[in-house]
């Protein structure tokens, strides 16, 4: 139907000798690709599989404590991980959430988050978990934090010819991921909301991340949100009337067909509240 | 075992789809599944403007590269209506094969066939198309206005030249009774305005054909059709060939809702295409195309009901705008059928209906699921809880009290087809329903505070089963179909009837079956075409069940009569001495003389003593027409809840009420209740079409995943959807069976609407009622 070169890449220098090429499409489950071509967004490019990068398929609770997972594991992997339900819940949920079955066993979160849409489900879960990448191009390897990574709609700190080989983050129980679509399923989300929290033993919240999706060009962390709440006492409900006004300083919806910018924000307070609700009943148990 | 137990009965049990095997295995071969040697691949270009004349298109560089091209310089420039269920005399035409100017965003302006996808796909991006671009409209208001962009200037009504004015396409007024003085007798007066949108069929098989000119000059099509006879005639006159040397199959169809009760756009184009390249051409449309083809006729109603004081109407007035889009598909009819579903509703006393259908710059709306039955019943259904609730009477009593019963009269297509109500489930839905639903125990919105607030709505709706009157009106209804006893006593049906999906085939089958005593694996369903089938209109209006088997119930009677005569001639027996049992272990229905069954032969035997005999075929063919339109009622007892911080509207429990007369395979009926009731759930709060008010393009890019319509995660949990059918029998229908699946539809709109204004105490006149809209609409009431 339309034009396009295709390159199948069995490991990883391969896949970044053919990523050198101006007019390389990096695919892996080709969730997004597919939709891409079908509306007509890319066209005359050389599709680069990199499916066959099977040691990038993997979850690994690393000797440090952090867990890395690498860019080709599936959504569905995330979603039957145990590791991931006990020690990154708000991940976790994200990947319970993520499309339909079918598109969970082919979407993975490298492709999801090199993707750079503002509604990705599984940027948010790491955002509130302070997560890092590991980015590789035939120059070497680095290490980005993923506050770093978003430039805008589909816009991403990635250079020419580099690509995610992995994202990492250190565990944590307390947090939790919500998302309002216009369904239930195979919904680009109007909001998402993942928050991750800490508290010392007088029920002092002694950390808090809070992470927003659809709600500006990339998906993004609630500094103002996260101030408000810091060094209170969780779940004071004068606190959390001041979380919700102060995300609002944090977000920037716009009106789409989806919904309008008015909903937006307020569904981003409902979230916020029910996101910090939510990750701190963990604490209690 | 008594006598009774052994009697065959197949009418009302649940039996497995004859065509499931085929379907499940993928074996089912549906229009783009044919392949033919030599085949080309056609695709179409389409405008990207919503007005346009276009001044020339430069074919030179696509048939460089091999293609075959087609523009309105190749065709036939016959103005037709591509619907021709009505007839020619209540049709409007103004459209050709392919258009002199482009009247809306994805009209078909020039196509291309070419030897594979990828080089059909590169010839229609070669093709150079001049426009000169004209204003276009998007609103009936605009388009109304004095010195707006006029879409034509004269169409033709029948064989009649009409001028067209300020872009309107159809007025259709209608009244019955002295309305004035019924306003005037009134008590009080409610007038309200309710609005539904475009949205889109959705039908799982989008629109296509294959085309293939014979060695006789003859042409073969496969296409998406729910009337293959409608394809042929039309195809007939379009290319100038007599109708024996047009043959249309039947296929399959992966559903319909209305969407090809007309000839497909692309189904005349792929035609041409493959006379013009003399090769077999397959033309099936994408999605994103399927979007641009057709949607539902949007409707405004501006109502006005009269009521007195013992709890009963005096006058009903219903104004009705129609943006029908850029062709007539055809709006006069549509208007017809709304006045006629808002006059069968209920006994209002005089009525008078105002309706004015306007062209804009939109995708041409077709008829879909109720044909304006699901857009007047959302009106009407929430007026009387406006009603009752300002009147404080109960509104479920006051439906039983003043719906249209026994012995009323039934609009079934129009003001022109009309019959009377024989049967009817109405009381027995009404009143069961409200006991299992806890009626009386419904609480009113004030009573309710929190986050989640639960509320209980009620509406009753109906459709027509066919279109079929005592008098012949402005439209067609017929079938035809012939039965043949086979010489091992298996029967042939061979019919034009069309099965949408639902299993309507399955019907016909289980009334051969039961009339002959014939086991089902015995009856074959014969792949048809229009050369071996008489004329059947189309399966639409919910007419398969109740007429395509009373053409069948009626044409094997006329076999079991031969039969039984042939059998007496046997026997030495009077035919009507006879009767015939069916024996499933051995497979046949046996004919034994009545009272005396030492006496028998089986049916087999009888055909093979026939055919050694040279008496001849045991078979019968005729057309038949149903003279009757009884309703097939819906009651829909529904309970949402409602998110009053994020607007969300769930459905935690539903009771669906039908009546269809006598059940013919009861897991069927289920299933066209249950998937309505999703269909409505996707109208009421989901499902809207709207267009970029600057180019005409759908904001959606006719893209599903920003068409976002109901899944099984949005329906309640399977215990909670309870179906109930009531215990009635029509008795001009065959068995005692009418019809259901556009009735099922009917009424979800306003009983979701209505129990959602009981759950917080707002009244939305406008769908879709989105999350948003809701939110907003809460918000107002804080502020």
């Amino acid at each position: 139907m339309k034009n396009f070169n295709y390159i199948n890449a069995p490991d990883l220098p391969s896949a970044l000798e053919a990523l050198a090429k101006p007019d390389a499409y990096l695919v892996a489950g080709g969730t997004n690709a597919l939709v891409d071509i079908r509306a007509g967004k890319i066209n005359d490019r050389t599709l680069v599989n990199i499916q066959g990068l099977t040691e990038f398929d993997r979850i690994t609770l690393q000797e440090n404590g952090r867990i890395q997972i690498g860019a080709l594991t599936a959504i569905s992997k995330l979603a039957a991980s145990d590791l991931l339900a006990e020690k990154a819940p708000a991940l976790y949920q994200a990947a319970c959430n993520f499309a339909d079955p079918l598109t969970r066993n082919s979407a993975t979160i490298g492709g999801n988050l090199a993707n750079a849409s503002p509604a990705a489900d599984t940027a948010p879960p790491l955002l509130a978990l302070d997560a890092e990448l590991l980015l590789a191009s035939r120059f070497g390897e680095r290490r980005l934090p993923l506050q770093e990574f978003f430039l805008g709609v589909g816009k991403t700190a990635l250079v020419p010819g580099e690509m995610v080989l992995a994202v990492e983050f250190m565990p944590n129980s307390f947090s939790s991921f919500l998302k309002l679509g216009l369904r239930q399923a195979m919904a680009i989300s109007i909001v998402t909301a993942a928050a991750a929290l800490s508290l010392d033993k007088e029920g002092i919240v002694r950390e808090f991340h809070l992470a927003f999706g659809s709600v500006g060009p990339t998906p993004l962390r609630a500094y103002n949100g996260e101030k408000a709440v810091t060094g209170t006492e969780f779940a004071d409900p004068e606190v959390i009337k001041q979380l919700q006004e102060a995300v609002q300083l944090d977000i920037n919806p716009i009106d789409d067909l989806r919904a309008g910018a008015g909903y937006r924000r307020e569904m981003a307070g409902v979230l916020a509240k029910r996101a910090i609700l939510s990750a701190g009943r963990e604490v209690g148990q | 075992m008594s006598e009774q137990e052994t009697v065959y009965k197949i009418i009302g049990k649940a039996t497995p789809r004859i065509d499931g095997p085929a379907k499940v295995t993928g074996k089912m071969q549906y229009t783009s599944d044919i392949m033919l040697p030599g085949m080309l691949y056609g695709m179409v270009l389409r405008s990207p403007h919503a007005h346009a004349e276009i001044i020339s298109i430069d074919t030179a560089e696509a048939e460089a590269l091999g293609a075959v091209c087609l523009t309105y310089a190749d065709i036939n420039p016959i103005v037709y209506n591509e619907r021709s269920v009505s007839i020619p005399a209540a049709t409007y035409r103004d459209r050709t094969v392919l258009p002199a100017k482009a009247r809306h965003f994805g009209e078909p302006i020039a196509a291309v066939a070419a030897a594979s996808e990828e080089l059909a796909y590169q010839a229609l991006q070669l093709l150079k198309v001049e426009y000169k671009v004209l204003p276009a409209v998007f609103t009936p208001q605009e388009a109304m206005a004095d010195g707006a962009p006029q879409l034509y200037e004269q169409i033709w009504l029948g064989e009649e030249k009409v001028a067209v004015k300020n872009n309107i396409g159809v007025i259709r007024n209608i009244e019955e009774g002295d309305v004035e003085a019924g306003f005037a007798a009134a008590d009080r007066i409610f007038e309200h305005t309710f609005e539904l949108g475009r949205v889109y069929h959705d039908q799982l098989e989008t629109k296509g054909a294959v085309c293939a000119p014979e060695a006789d000059g003859s042409l073969t099509v496969w296409c998406t059709a729910q009337s293959i006879h409608a394809n042929r005639q039309l195809l007939g006159r379009v290319l100038g060939l007599p109708l024996s040397k047009i043959n249309v199959k039947k296929l399959p169809l992966g559903g319909a809702f209305g969407s090809s009760i007309q000839v497909n756009t692309v189904t005349p184009i792929c035609a041409c295409l493959a006379l013009k390249a003399g090769r077999p051409v397959k033309l099936i449309s994408s999605r994103e195309e399927d979007f641009y083809s057709h949607q539902k006729y949007p409707s405004v109603f501006e109502v006005k009901l009269g009521v007195a004081g013992e709890g009963r109407f005096t006058a009903a007035q219903v104004k009705c705008l129609v943006d029908f889009g850029a062709h007539q598909v055809q709006p006069l009819p549509y208007m017809g059928c709304v006045a006629g579903w808002f006059a069968s509703l209920y006994r209002y006393g005089p009525l008078r209906f105002l309706g004015t259908a306007v062209y804009t710059n939109k995708v041409p709306c077709c008829a879909m699921q109720g044909y304006g039955n699901p857009q007047i019943n959302f009106a009407i259904e929430s007026m009387v809880d406006i009603i009752c609730e300002e009147m404080g009477w109960d509104s479920v009593e006051f439906r039983l009290k003043n719906h249209r019963g026994v012995g009323d009269e039934f609009w079934g297509q129009g003001p022109t087809i009309r019959s009377i109500i024989k049967s009817c489930g109405v009381p027995e839905s009404l009143t069961k329903g409200g006991e299992i639903f806890a009626w009386k125990e419904r609480r009113p919105h004030t009573e309710k505070s929190g986050r989640y607030r639960k509320g209980i709505g009620v509406a009753r709706g109906f459709h027509t089963s066919g279109t079929g009157g005592p008098k012949e009106g402005e439209v067609i209804d017929y079938s035809s179909c012939m039965v043949k006893i086979n010489e091992d006593g298996s029967v042939d049906l061979i019919s034009a009837l069309m099965d949408h999906g639902g299993g309507t085939w399955d019907a016909m089958a289980k009334i051969v079956s039961q009339t002959l005593q014939v086991p089902m694996r015995m009856i074959g369903l014969s792949p048809t075409d229009t050369r071996n089938t008489g004329y059947d209109v189309c399966t639409h209006a919910t007419r398969g069940v109740y007429c395509g088997g009373a053409a069948v119930l009626y044409v094997t009677n006329k076999v079991k009569e031969k039969l039984l005569e042939y059998a007496g001639r046997i026997l030495f027996e009077h035919p009507a001495a006879l009767e015939i049992i069916c024996d499933e272990e051995l497979g046949q229905g046996v004919i034994f003389a009545k009272n005396y069954h030492q006496k028998s032969i089986t049916i087999g035997e009888v055909a093979k003593i026939a055919q050694i005999n040279s008496w001849g075929t045991i078979a019968y063919t005729d057309s038949y027409r149903q003279r009757n339109c009884p309703p097939c009622f819906t009651t829909h007892f529904l309970e949402v809840e409602v998110d009053t911080l994020t607007g969300e509207i769930t459905v935690p429990k539903a009771l669906l009420y039908g009546d269809c007369g006598t059940v013919i395979n009861p897991v069927l009926i289920d299933g066209q209740l249950i998937g309505s009731f999703n269909r409505g759930l996707g109208y009421t709060v989901y499902e809207s079409l709207d267009v970029d008010q600057k180019t005409g393009e759908l904001t959606n890019k006719g893209l599903l995943v920003d068409y976002k319509t109901p899944t099984a995660a949005e329906m309640p949990a399977a215990e909670n959807v309870l179906v109930h059918w009531t215990d009635t029998y029509e008795p001009s229908g065959p068995f005692g069976a009418k019809g259901i699946g556009e009735a099922a539809l009917a009424s979800v709109q306003a009983a979701l609407a209505n129990a959602v204004y009981n759950a917080i105490g707002i009244r939305f006149a406008k769908l879709p009622i989105t999350p948003e809209v809701v939110l907003a609409a809460l918000r107002a009431i804080d502020n």
